[in-house]
C-alpha cells in the first residue's frame, strides 16, 4: 500500500511540480505571480477535450493544438494585461492576472457548462499494471515519466541554450539585459508563452485522471503555490523538489493520518513554510537593498 | 463635518438633499430595489475595510472574503444555535472577526507582496473548507436559514425594516473610516504602502499599523458579514469564496483605491451591475467581473474617483490620496 501511495504521490507530485514550474518561470523572469495559471491549466484540459471529442482530431494532434492554443492565450494575456501596465508595479499586475483568472473561468463555464467532462487516457488498453505486487494506474507512470522528461528539457533549456541564458539574464536584471542588447519584450512574450504551455501540458496530463470542471484551476493553483513555496519561489530545482515532496507527503498523510489532510495539505504547507522559512527549501535569501 | 468641499453652500445643500432622498427611498421603491440598496450599504462597509488595508496600506491580502464569511457565520450561528439576539451577536461576531484579523496580521508582518497574497489565499480557502466540512457547527455545504431581524417598525417588507439599520451602520463606517484615514494611522499606512523601509526610517512602527489595518478590515468585514446573513436570511459557504474576493477587489478598483468616496462609488456600481444583467446573462457574470476588473486595472487603475480627481473636477481629498 505504501508503495502504491508513494508512486501515485510521485505522479501527482510531478503535476504539482509542472504547475509550480510554470509559475516560478514567470516569477523569475517578470516578477509577477500569474494568478490565472490555474485557469491556463484548466483550459489545457478543456481544450484537449474540445479538440479531441468535439472536433474529432486525432489524439496527439489534439494535444499539440491544445498546447499551442493555450500558449497563444498566454501571449494574449501578456499583451493585454501585462505589457500596458508593466510600470505600475506588483499589486496592479497581480490584480490583472486575478481578473484574467475569473474571466477565463467564466468563458470556460459558458462554453462547456456545468457538466463534469471526461477525457480518455492514453493507455486505454490496460487498466492497471501489476508491478512487484503493486497495482498502478499506468497514467500515473506516464505522468511521472513525462514530467521528468519535461523538467529535464526545461533544465537543459535554461542552463545550456542561448535562449535560456537570455531568459535567465532578463530575470536577473531587466535593465542589465536591455543594456546588453536583449529584447526584453520578446523575452516576456516567450516567458508567458512557455509558462502557459507548461500549464497546458499539466492540464492535458491530468485530464484522463480527474473529471474536468471549470473550478479545477484554483485547486491546482494552490498546489502549485505550495510546491513553489516549499521549494523556494525563485528556484527551479526547488519547485521541482517541492512538487514531488508535496505529492508524496499529501498522499501518505491523507492515508495514514487523516483523510481530510489531502484537501488541506497544501494550505498547511503554505502556512508552515511561509511562517518558518519563507524562502523555502532551496530558495535564495531575499536581500532588500535600500 | 462632511466629506465634500466645505466652502460651497450649494454642495452642502446637495449632500443634505441626497441624504433625504436616501432616507425616503424605502417608501417609494419596491422590495427588490430595496434589497439591492441594502446590499450596496453592506458592500460599502466591507469594502471600506478592504480599501483601508489594500488601498491605503498597500497590503495585497485576499483575506477579506474569509473575514466576511467568519462574521456572517459567527453572528448567524450565535443567533441560530445559542439564541443570542442580534444586537448582541453581530457585535460579538464583529469583534471575533476583528480578532481573527489581528491573528492574520501576525504572519502578514513578515510577508510582503506576493507571499502575503498566497498565504491569505490559503487562509480564505481553508476558511471555506472549514465552512464546508465542519458540518456539526456550520451545517456544511447546504447552508442554513437565518432568522430575520425583526424590528417591526417598518415591517413589511423585510428589506425596509432593516434598511435604516444598514444605512446607519454604513454611515458610521464611512465617518469612522474617514476619521481613521485623516489621522496619523492613515498617514502611516500610506507611508508603509509607498516604501516600508523609508517608513521605518521615519520611526513609523510598521507592526502596529499593519495590525491596525488588518484588524480594522476584519472588524468591518465582520459587521457587514453579519448584516449580510440577516439580509439574505440564509448563510452558505459559496458566498465567501474567491469570487467574493474578486468582487470586493473589483469594487475598490472600479471606485478608486485609497479613497472613501471611491469605495462608495465602486461598491454601488459593482453591486448594481450584476443585478442589471441578471436573467439572460447570469452565466456570464464571471466574464463580466473579470472583464470589468481587467479594464479598470489596465486602463483606469486609479478607479473612477481617481480619474475624477486626476481630471481636476474635484478638489483632492488630502495629500496622501
Amino acid at each position: 500500500m505504501f508503495w502504491e501511495l508513494f508512486t501515485t504521490g510521485l505522479g501527482w507530485g510531478g503535476l504539482y511540480a509542472l504547475v509550480g514550474l510554470g509559475m516560478v518561470i514567470m516569477v523569475k523572469a517578470t516578477d509577477v505571480v500569474n494568478f490565472a495559471h490555474g485557469e491556463l491549466f484548466m483550459l489545457g484540459g478543456f481544450l484537449a477535450y474540445a479538440f479531441y471529442e468535439t472536433f474529432g482530431l486525432p489524439y496527439y494532434l489534439a494535444i499539440a493544438c491544445t498546447i499551442m492554443l493555450v500558449a497563444l492565450i498566454g501571449l494574449a494575456m501578456e499583451r493585454i494585461g501585462f505589457r500596458p501596465i508593466i510600470a505600475s508595479g506588483g499589486v496592479v499586475l497581480c490584480m490583472a492576472t486575478v481578473a484574467f483568472s475569473v474571466l477565463l473561468k467564466g468563458v470556460s463555464r459558458s462554453i462547456w457548462g456545468k457538466e463534469f467532462l471526461t477525457f480518455p487516457p492514453i493507455f486505454s488498453a490496460f487498466k492497471s499494471l501489476e508491478f512487484f505486487n503493486i497495482s498502478l494506474n499506468p497514467q500515473y507512470l506516464l505522468i511521472l515519466g513525462l514530467t521528468l522528461a519535461i523538467i529535464f528539457v526545461v533544465v537543459i533549456f535554461f542552463g545550456y541554450t542561448k535562449l535560456g541564458k537570455i531568459m535567465r539574464a532578463t530575470s536577473e536584471s531587466q535593465r542589465g539585459a536591455a543594456l546588453v542588447g536583449i529584447n526584453v519584450g520578446s523575452v516576456f512574450c516567450l516567458t508567458w508563452g512557455l509558462s502557459a504551455a507548461l500549464g497546458a501540458i499539466a492540464g492535458v496530463l491530468i485530464a484522463p485522471i480527474t473529471l474536468l470542471f471549470p473550478d479545477m484551476g484554483v485547486k491546482f493553483l494552490i498546489k502549485g503555490f505550495a510546491a513553489a513555496v516549499l521549494g523556494g519561489f525563485t528556484s527551479i530545482p526547488g519547485v521541482i523538489v517541492g512538487g514531488f515532496l508535496m505529492g508524496v507527503m499529501e498522499n501518505l498523510a491523507g492515508f495514514y493520518i487523516w483523510t481530510a489532510l489531502t484537501d488541506i495539505f497544501s494550505f498547511l504547507v503554505i502556512f508552515i513554510v511561509l511562517l518558518i522559512k519563507p524562502t523555502g527549501l532551496l530558495g535564495e535569501k531575499i536581500i532588500i537593498k535600500v | 463635518m462632511t466629506f465634500v468641499n466645505k466652502s460651497s453652500l450649494s454642495k452642502k445643500i446637495a449632500s443634505i438633499s441626497f441624504f433625504i432622498i436616501i432616507c425616503a427611498l424605502p417608501f417609494v421603491v419596491d422590495r427588490y430595489v430595496l434589497y439591492v440598496i441594502n446590499l450596496i450599504f453592506i458592500n460599502i462597509i466591507v469594502c471600506l475595510g478592504l480599501n483601508v488595508l489594500l488601498g491605503y496600506g498597500g497590503q495585497f491580502a485576499f483575506s477579506n472574503a474569509a473575514f466576511y464569511g467568519i462574521g456572517a457565520y459567527t453572528s448567524a450561528l450565535l443567533t441560530t444555535r445559542l439564541l443570542i439576539p442580534y444586537w448582541l451577536s453581530i457585535p460579538i461576531g464583529a469583534i471575533f472577526t476583528a480578532f481573527i484579523g489581528l491573528l492574520i496580521a501576525l504572519p502578514a508582518l513578515r510577508l510582503k507582496g506576493v507571499y502575503l497574497a498566497i498565504i491569505t489565499i490559503g487562509f480564505t480557502h481553508l476558511t471555506l473548507w472549514v465552512f464546508l466540512h465542519w458540518v456539526k457547527v456550520t451545517h456544511g455545504g447546504g447552508g442554513f436559514e437565518v432568522p430575520p431581524l425583526v424590528l417591526g417598525v417598518f415591517a413589511p417588507p423585510y428589506e425596509k425594516d432593516i434598511y435604516y439599520i444598514t444605512l446607519a451602520i454604513a454611515i458610521l463606517a464611512v465617518l469612522f473610516t474617514y476619521k481613521l484615514i485623516r489621522s496619523k494611522v492613515g498617514r502611516a499606512l500610506v507611508a508603509i504602502r509607498e516604501n516600508e523601509i523609508v517608513a521605518q526610517a521615519l520611526a513609523i512602527n510598521i507592526t502596529t499599523y499593519k495590525m491596525i489595518a488588518f484588524t480594522y478590515s476584519g472588524l468591518l468585514a465582520g459587521i457587514s458579514g453579519g448584516l449580510f446573513a440577516i439580509l439574505l436570511r440564509f448563510c452558505f459557504p459559496e458566498n465567501f469564496d474567491l469570487f467574493q474576493m474578486v468582487m470586493q477587489f473589483a469594487m475598490i478598483m472600479v471606485g478608486g483605491l485609497g479613497s472613501v468616496m471611491g469605495t462608495l462609488i465602486g461598491a454601488s456600481i459593482v453591486t448594481i451591475l450584476p443585478e442589471l444583467l441578471r436573467g439572460p446573462f447570469t452565466a456570464y457574470m464571471e466574464i463580466l467581473f473579470g472583464a470589468l476588473l481587467l479594464f479598470f486595472t489596465v486602463f483606469m487603475p486609479e478607479g473612477i474617483f481617481g480619474f475624477i480627481k486626476k481630471k481636476g473636477w474635484v478638489k483632492r481629498e488630502s495629500l496622501c490620496t
